[in-house]
Parts: structure tokens; sequence; C-alpha cells
């Protein structure tokens, strides 16, 4: 069921380039996963949010939010040891759609919606739903999440 | 169109008689000019927020921005219907916790939820719903 509803919705998602990693959840949303938090929303004015003076959701007041959480903007996706990458995806107006969180393994995770937890490819989330792959930021893991 | 005796109990309402006698005229003219319609309109407007509320729940269930979420259309539609889509928000709301919380702000004006809450969607639930009980929905 899931999976023919993930091939509509994310055409660039192969079969083989996701796994489905839990079961359907509406406590917590995609940014407070890419944050690490799976009890709480994440989400500028409605819900929580870090920054609650950032109340935009343009890439760019993600990025400053997320810089407080000890995040930097980097240029690779590629895995790289000791740090934390996580990724924002926006249209064609810059707006945010989502974020996922890169895994020690070099795949990325992604909380969908209201929906499930998967393990991904960062191309396969690409398209309509959530735009482009819009920046990579990343940290190094010892950070203190002294925010959350 | 002839009602029995029995089915006078069809207009009382908590426990109380809606009228205290049975004339069939009266009733009947009741019946039709006022209770039907009121039952209609009450039943269709339901029929329309529960068409709209799946087909958003379907349309955004793998969106991840609330604005997203928001400004679907059959949100808007239910946003539109006004405080008369407030019961059936309370009860959603009781049923299931989702986001409801955008057009619960839009059609009141009013935020319950303490900042501390924010983000907990069972919290979030729960201030909307002792609110509704404060002003007489629940």
């Amino acid at each position: 069921m899931i999976e023919s509803e993930l091939g509509k919705i994310f055409p660039n998602l192969g079969a083989n380039d996701y796994e489905v990693k839990s079961p359907q959840a509406k406590e917590y949303n995609c940014i407070a996963w890419a944050a690490g938090v799976s009890n709480r929303k994440w989400w500028p004015k409605l819900h929580y949010w870090p920054v609650v003076e950032e109340t935009e959701e343009s890439v760019e007041a993600f990025v400053r939010v997320f810089a407080k959480l000890g995040y930097e903007p980097c240029s690779s996706s590629n895995f790289e040891e000791g740090f934390e990458k996580v990724a924002i995806y926006a249209d064609e107006n810059n707006r945010t759609k989502h974020m996922a969180r890169q895994l020690a393994s070099g795949s990325w995770t992604s909380k969908l919606g209201s929906e499930v937890d998967i393990e991904h490819t960062l191309d396969g989330l690409t398209g309509r739903e959530y735009g482009h792959v819009a920046r990579i930021l990343k940290r190094p893991k010892n950070v203190a999440r002294k925010m959350i | 169109m002839r009602f029995e005796q029995d089915q006078q109990n069809f207009i009382w309402q908590q426990g109380q008689p809606v009228i205290n006698y049975f004339d069939q005229q009266k009733f009947e003219q009741m019946l039709e000019q006022i209770l039907l319609p009121l039952h209609r309109q009450s039943t269709n407007l339901f029929l329309e927020f529960d068409r709209c509320a799946r087909r958003w729940k379907k349309e955004t269930a793998f969106k991840s921005s609330i604005s997203d979420i928001a400004m679907n259309p059959s949100y808007q539609r239910i946003i539109g219907m006004g405080k008369d889509a407030l019961p059936f928000i309370f009860n959603e709301l009781e049923r299931e916790p989702d986001e409801w919380f955008w057009a619960l702000m839009a059609i009141t004006d009013e935020n319950p939820v303490k900042p501390e809450e924010r983000g907990y969607i069972d919290k979030m639930a729960k201030a909307w719903l002792r609110w509704a009980k404060e002003k007489g929905f629940g």
C-alpha cells in the first residue's frame, strides 16, 4: 500500500532506493526528525521552533535556525567522518518543503509528512512534492544539542 | 404523511419535549418546515466536512510543510464553513489528533495552546478540547 503511494508521490524514488523504517506516526515531522527528535513537531509559528523570532519558511531562515544548533552550510552531501549532515529541500520559490538527515551509512533518513520514516537516497525525494535539494548543512558530531 | 403517537419521541431533546402536546397537524408542519430542513442542513454540512477532511488527509499525507497542509483547498473549504465546522473538528481532534490547529485558530481567532505545549500534538489537542468544553462545545 505505502510502497505504491510512495512511487506515485516520489517518482525519483526507485523501488530499491529506499526502505521503510517505522510505522506511520503523527507525533513528529520531518524537521524534528532531521534534528533527531521523535516526540514533537517542529515548524515556525505553529509548532515548536528553536528560534521563535525566525517565523519565515525560507531556506535562509531554516539555515539560520539550524546554525543555532551548530550546523553550517557545506557543499558536499558525501558522508564525512565526525560530522552530522542534514539536507533542506525547497521549491522554486525558495520555500522549505522538507528536511532529511544523513545516517552513518551515508544514506539519508526522512519522516514523510504524517506517514512513515524511510531510509533513502538524497535525490530520491526530489520532484514535485519536496522540490530540490537546496542546502546541505553539517556540524561536528560532538556538538551538544543545547537548544532541543 | 401520518405519524404514530410514539414517533413523538423524534422531537424530544435531552429528556425534555420540544412540544408538550400532540397535535398532528402542527407536528407535521413543524417537521416539514423546521425540523427536517434543519436536520438536512446539518447532515449535509457534516457530509461536506467529512468529504473535505478525507480528501485533505489523503492529499497532504506526505506533506511536511505546515503551510502546504493548511493551504490545501479542502482544508480551506473547512475553514470557510466557519463556526459551523467547530463541533466536527473537535470530534475529529478527540478521535485522532491531527493538524486541525491552524483551522481552529483561523475560525476562532484564538489559540489556547501554551508556548511550552507547541509541537506536542496530544497536548495541543487537549488544550483545544478544554477550550471547546469551556465554550460549550463539549
